[in-house]
């Protein structure tokens, strides 16, 4: 099962995402980034990116590596469709993003995100699957 | 690591709880709260990030908590901590991501009934004027290169320089609206482009202009020095560093973990990263946190110069008639040297205060000469459907707390849970039934910010000036609130 769903938080919003695998984790967390800041709006897969960050641990790789795509969200307006993971290694994530640059005033952002934070942050796999958590400043 | 467990908590007196040194803190906690707000904080993780707090090396004194505390990232927010110059660390997380968010408040010398027919025609120009909302920008004031520096190295002396306000402003900010040291080499190209087109802009969520009354005044005395008189028509702003300020925090988080690897600092939350304040990281992000300080005076004195500029237009009175001068100008998210007294020796501590105040007494070099015999004026914003308060920093407070008391009514309830709770509700029409006229760049974040999500604030002040780390001045009531 590969899916999201957002936590609560007394000031801000985490994201949970469940995934079949390692990898799948990256592409929930994605889309549970996209729908704070854009809302039910998908968007379309006009333009390809390239993603890339490192870490020392899967925790910290996955917060930087969602990061770098988030100042691309907010700064430049890009929004992720699709995404493709080469690389989820304990140091490393590389993934393309597919998506397109939307016009802010036609689809302005729902939430200013100020970062994805290292607070709390887990990725862990169980009987049921791959699971991260994380929390985002608003 | 996170301890959902109950913490232990000793009560010192009706609004001092002392955490016990523990496990790996290096010292106590002291937490400012009534029996009521401890109670709701054992529900929250709150007061486990205290703990974590107190494991920092270098930390002076107890690491504390305001009673506005709430669950916040590597600190509550609420959280004050100072760390020794020589052994101690900074620690972005203990500043946050919007770096120098902080409120000003501006006089005039109008009284609430010679507003009443314009009210309306003010609130939409100051929205048209002062862009609000998620991302807001500006295209007539863009500033990049040399002169992005010069503002990033000045802050609100740049402004003033720019057209934007008087040099009498300037004496009535914290830090005289400026941050030594700032370096805007220590900024990524990501920071600069994001702050590029956003002074003299709002933001979203908790970020307001407000136009408020003066409801009660509760000691004359400081009114009186702040410039203040009964049903008085006086302006808030609230907003910080923008983009500009979370890519810094985003940028310097990472080099703090690599730090705090090199360094051997064991973090309780990676939030918490840190570097020696002596080391080069260290003093990388003071460099930075400072441009991003600097950048948010620089916002606040733009917007006051248009909130002016507005006020002007709208009712046909000149600046001699309105007198819109700046009461005072306060950061809750920042980190500072400051000299404080340590068992009878003054020594230079950094300041953490995230979501907390500086409160400084009468008579400190740092309090302005026009509020020396009163203390520096503290202002506390509560939910924009109830009231705000004005208070002065006190003795108490600069012994106990670092010059530091608490910085807003915290908030209560989830975003997601006061969406649930302003469902089918129309919050518009709920405020103009109180007489408060509301404009907003989304109802998303109305229904977010709805009153009952925040803390009375009147508790919460309430706390401070029994503690004695504050002194109620004036109650505010809005008129007309502007949001992102």
């Amino acid at each position: 099962m590969n899916c999201f769903r957002l936590l609560e938080h007394t000031a801000d919003i985490g994201i949970e995402a469940i995934a079949d695998s390692r990898e799948g984790l990256v592409e929930q967390s994605v889309y549970g980034l996209r729908k704070v800041l854009f809302g039910e709006f998908e968007g379309r897969p006009l333009e390809k990116r390239q993603v890339a960050a490192d870490g020392h641990t899967p925790e910290e790789t996955l917060v930087n590596w969602l990061n770098e795509l988030l100042f691309l969200m907010e700064a430049r307006r890009f929004l992720p469709v699709k995404v493709e993971v080469q690389v989820f290694s304990d140091t490393d994530i590389s993934a393309s993003v597919t998506g397109e640059n939307v016009d802010p005033d036609e689809h302005p952002l729902r939430h200013e995100v100020k970062g994805v934070t290292h607070h709390q942050t887990m990725v862990g796999c169980d009987q049921q699957g791959w699971r991260a958590h994380l929390y985002l400043d608003l | 690591m996170t301890n959902h467990s109950k913490i232990r908590v000793e009560q010192i007196d009706p609004c001092r709880w002392r955490i016990p040194r523990h496990g790996a803190m290096r010292t106590d906690g002291l937490v400012f709260a009534s029996a009521a707000m401890i109670e709701t904080l054992h529900q929250e993780q709150a007061l486990q990030q205290v703990c974590n707090v107190a494991t920092l090396p270098g930390i002076v004194g107890s690491a504390m908590a305001m009673p506005d505390i709430h669950w916040g990232y590597g600190f509550p927010i609420g959280g004050v901590a100072a760390f020794d110059e020589n052994e101690g660390v900074v620690s972005p997380g203990g500043v946050g991501y919007d770096i120098n968010c902080g409120v000003r408040l501006l006089r005039t010398n109008l009284e609430k009934p010679e507003l009443e027919t314009d009210l309306g025609r003010l609130a939409d120009a100051l929205f048209q004027n002062i862009p609000s909302g998620v991302g807001s920008h500006r295209n007539d004031l863009r500033l990049t290169g040399a002169e992005q520096k010069r503002m990033l190295r000045d802050g609100a002396g740049w402004a003033v320089q720019n057209g934007f306000g008087t040099i009498n402003d300037l004496d009535h900010i914290e830090e005289l609206g400026r941050i030594d040291d700032a370096d805007p080499d220590r900024l990524s190209k990501r920071a600069l482009e994001r702050g590029q087109d956003q002074i003299g802009t709002l933001g979203s969520g908790n970020h307001f202009l407000e136009i408020d009354v003066v409801e009660v005044i509760h000691d004359e005395k400081a009114a009186t020095a702040l410039g203040l008189f009964p049903q008085q028509v006086v302006v808030s702003i609230h907003t910080g560093s923008r983009g500009l300020g979370y890519q810094v925090c985003a940028d310097n988080l990472k080099t703090m973990l690599d730090a705090s690897r090199r360094y051997g600092i064991t973090l309780a939350d990676r939030q918490l990263c840190c570097a020696p304040l002596t080391s080069p990281e260290g003093q990388g992000y003071l460099a930075a946190m400072a441009c991003a300080a600097n950048f948010a005076f620089a916002n606040r004195q733009v917007i006051t110069a248009w909130v002016r500029e507005t006020f002007e237009q709208i009712l046909r009175k000149g600046p001699a008639d309105l007198r819109m001068s700046l009461i005072y100008d306060v950061c809750h998210n920042i980190a500072k040297y400051e000299t404080h007294e340590i068992d009878g020796k003054e020594r230079r501590l950094c300041v953490h205060r995230k979501g907390a105040t500086r409160a400084f007494p009468p008579h400190h070099p740092k309090t302005p000469d026009a509020f020396k015999t009163v203390g520096q004026p503290v202002l506390i914003p509560g939910d924009m459907g109830r009231y705000s308060y004005i208070l002065v920093g006190t003795e108490t407070a600069f012994k106990e707390t670092y010059g530091s008391t608490c910085h807003g009514a915290g908030r209560l309830l989830s975003r997601q849970a006061a969406k649930k709770q302003a469902r089918g509700r129309d919050i518009f029409d709920e405020l103009a039934k109180k007489g408060i006229i509301l404009r907003a760049a989304g109802r998303g974040t109305v229904a977010e910010e709805i009153s009952e999500a925040y803390k009375d604030v009147q508790d919460v002040v309430g706390v401070v000036e029994q503690a004695g780390i504050g002194k109620i001045v004036a109650r505010l009531k809005p008129l007309a609130v502007i949001k992102g």
